[in-house]
């Protein structure tokens, strides 16, 4: 139980905050609704080192090292260019954008040459998403940086509203928005880069949890920053339960995640808009 | 020493080789409201940003009590010169007071979260500028005059003495104009400078104490407003001409020439 349960339980907790509270540092930072913790590459990179690991070895240390590595090279990447261009949001989101399809080019390469007796369906399965992996051994790591980043996040949580300001605004406040700005969307990377590693490509979480959140709490990240952090961990401790026991093999944790999350969120999310009478 | 807020000599580039602004050299120095006109392009937005540090200068300087901005740390800059831009865009709907709020943020280092004293100089702001009933209506649902007042809340928050606003009457109908602008020469008899870039003359001469007019980056004349606003320095910088009404106590419009334009 504790050997192999407690890893689990900590793992989906761990990952389902990671992803949900670094979606909404992208939404605010990146002044755009619409993206998620997927948006500046880190996740295609994190896909093509585990899916590398895969086709060159089998072993899980490597695709986890291999996941995080990639992961935090595609931010490194985004990084790199933006900073030489005065690192503007529509730079970071252009060049993220073009990581992460470059990334997805090698991926398609490397599923081609795989053995698709063997290699091909461990990518695939991978891809989808899921903790059974998750070990003691394997852990550390995640839990580490979670509650590093985590912290972060606590404490810088109200400044995070500065940083939703226009550059004009917010230097003229006197914050110093590349160096803030850098360091945020870093320990954001470094989540999900970790997240990723652990638990495969998992979508929506960072989208819609960061929404539910606000339309709950407001905007105001003093409280949104809190709300994502425990509404993302238990969804997917509820989602993780579903998929070890709703059928006698596991269903693959992406695949549930999009077949419940979606339909329950358009729901809940209907529900707001006839209440408020609109999106405001 | 005279508290003022100076611009020396300064000129600004955005493309290397095309200035934006040439050898401007002004002050306010306690004056009120000074109105800064020109034509679009004419380096309006770029001067405020200069004046208020966000922009340093290619050349000259800007200087505040004497005192080079580019020696001054942006955080104590923040606290004695206010920026209301044009547009504020929240992404997301902050309500008036977290807006407000948001002007604490040269006094708090990025791991901190406001005080009780933070949450009290936002009071006095809002009740200062009778926002305190809409402290927590977003800021998108209230209305364009309420969005200008709740920034200069912002400014006031942030303990700025110089305010300077970009084009505060952009948008706004005749009496949310003249509400903004009755609030801020209430402020400046206050003590409070503000530097305001506008395209509308007749709004200077109303609620100007000084102007500054500008043309292609150039300070082609400043003084009070029945000085500068005549008609032929108005022809220089907007490129048509104009023509003036007076009354009994001065001039108190100016219009463009139209009479002139149809015999033509």
């Amino acid at each position: 139980m504790l050997r192999v349960r407690l890893p689990r339980i900590l793992a989906a907790l761990c990952v389902g905050a990671n992803l949900a509270v670094s979606g909404a540092v992208f939404q605010g930072l990146l002044r755009n609704p619409l993206v998620d913790s997927h948006i500046l590459g880190i996740s295609s990179g994190a896909a093509f080192g585990a899916a590398l690991a895969l086709l060159l070895t089998h072993s899980a240390v490597y695709v986890q090292l291999f996941a995080f590595g990639f992961g935090l090279l595609a931010i490194f990447i985004v990084y790199a260019i933006g900073l030489r261009f005065g690192s503007s949001i529509l730079i970071l989101v252009v060049t993220g954008i073009l990581v992460s399809a470059f990334y997805n080019a090698l991926l398609g390469l490397i599923k081609y040459v795989a053995d698709p007796l063997n290699t091909l369906p461990a990518i695939t399965y991978w891809l989808l998403g899921g903790l059974g992996g998750a070990r003691w051994q394997n852990l550390w790591p995640l839990l580490i940086i979670t509650v590093f980043g985590i912290t972060f996040f606590l404490l810088i949580r109200w400044r995070l509203n500065v940083l939703t300001l226009s550059d004009t605004e917010a230097l003229a406040l006197g914050i110093n928005v590349r160096r803030s700005r850098f360091a945020v969307l870093f320990v954001a990377s470094l989540l999900v880069a970790s997240s990723v590693a652990i638990s495969g490509v998992i979508g929506w979480i960072g989208l819609i949890v960061p929404h539910a959140a606000r339309a709950i709490v407001g905007p105001d990240h003093a409280r949104l920053i809190p709300a994502s952090i425990g509404i993302g961990a238990f969804i997917l401790l509820i989602l993780d339960d579903i998929s070890r026991t709703a059928m006698a093999t596991e269903i693959p944790l992406g695949i549930l995640a999009g077949l419940i999350g979606i339909p329950v969120f358009l729901l809940l999310f209907m529900r707001l808009l006839r209440e408020r009478g609109g999106w405001r | 020493m005279e508290m003022s807020l100076d611009a020396i000599d300064l000129s600004y580039s955005y493309i290397p080789g095309t200035l934006a602004l040439r050898n401007i050299t002004l002050s306010l120095d306690g004056s009120g409201v000074t109105f800064i006109l020109g034509g679009n392009g004419s380096g309006k937005t770029t001067l405020l940003q200069c004046l208020c540090g966000i922009r340093p200068p290619n050349s000259g300087s800007v200087q505040i009590d004497g005192r080079d901005l580019r020696r001054i740390h942006p955080l104590q800059r923040a606290r004695s010169i206010g920026f209301v831009p044009q547009i504020h865009e929240p992404v997301f709907t902050y309500s008036v007071y977290q807006v407000v709020l948001m002007g604490r943020a040269p006094y708090l280092g990025p791991f901190s979260s406001p005080q009780k004293s933070d949450h009290e100089r936002v009071a006095h702001a809002l009740h200062a500028l009778d926002l305190w009933e809409l402290r927590d209506r977003p800021y998108t649902a209230i209305s364009g005059g309420e969005q200008r007042l709740t920034l200069i809340a912002r400014g006031l928050t942030q303990g700025a003495k110089y305010l300077l606003m970009d084009e505060p009457d952009a948008h706004l109908d005749p009496r949310h104009q003249h509400d903004v602008f009755t609030r801020i020469v209430d402020l400046a008899r206050e003590g409070f400078t503000f530097a305001i870039s506008s395209h509308s003359p007749n709004n200077a001469l109303l609620y100007g104490r000084r102007v500054v007019l500008l043309a292609s980056g150039r300070l082609i004349a400043q003084g009070s407003p029945q000085e500068v606003i005549a008609p032929k320095l108005l022809q220089e910088a907007y490129g048509m001409e104009f023509e003036t009404i007076t009354d009994a106590s001065g001039l108190r419009a100016v219009l463009p020439a139209t009479g002139k334009r149809s015999q033509s």
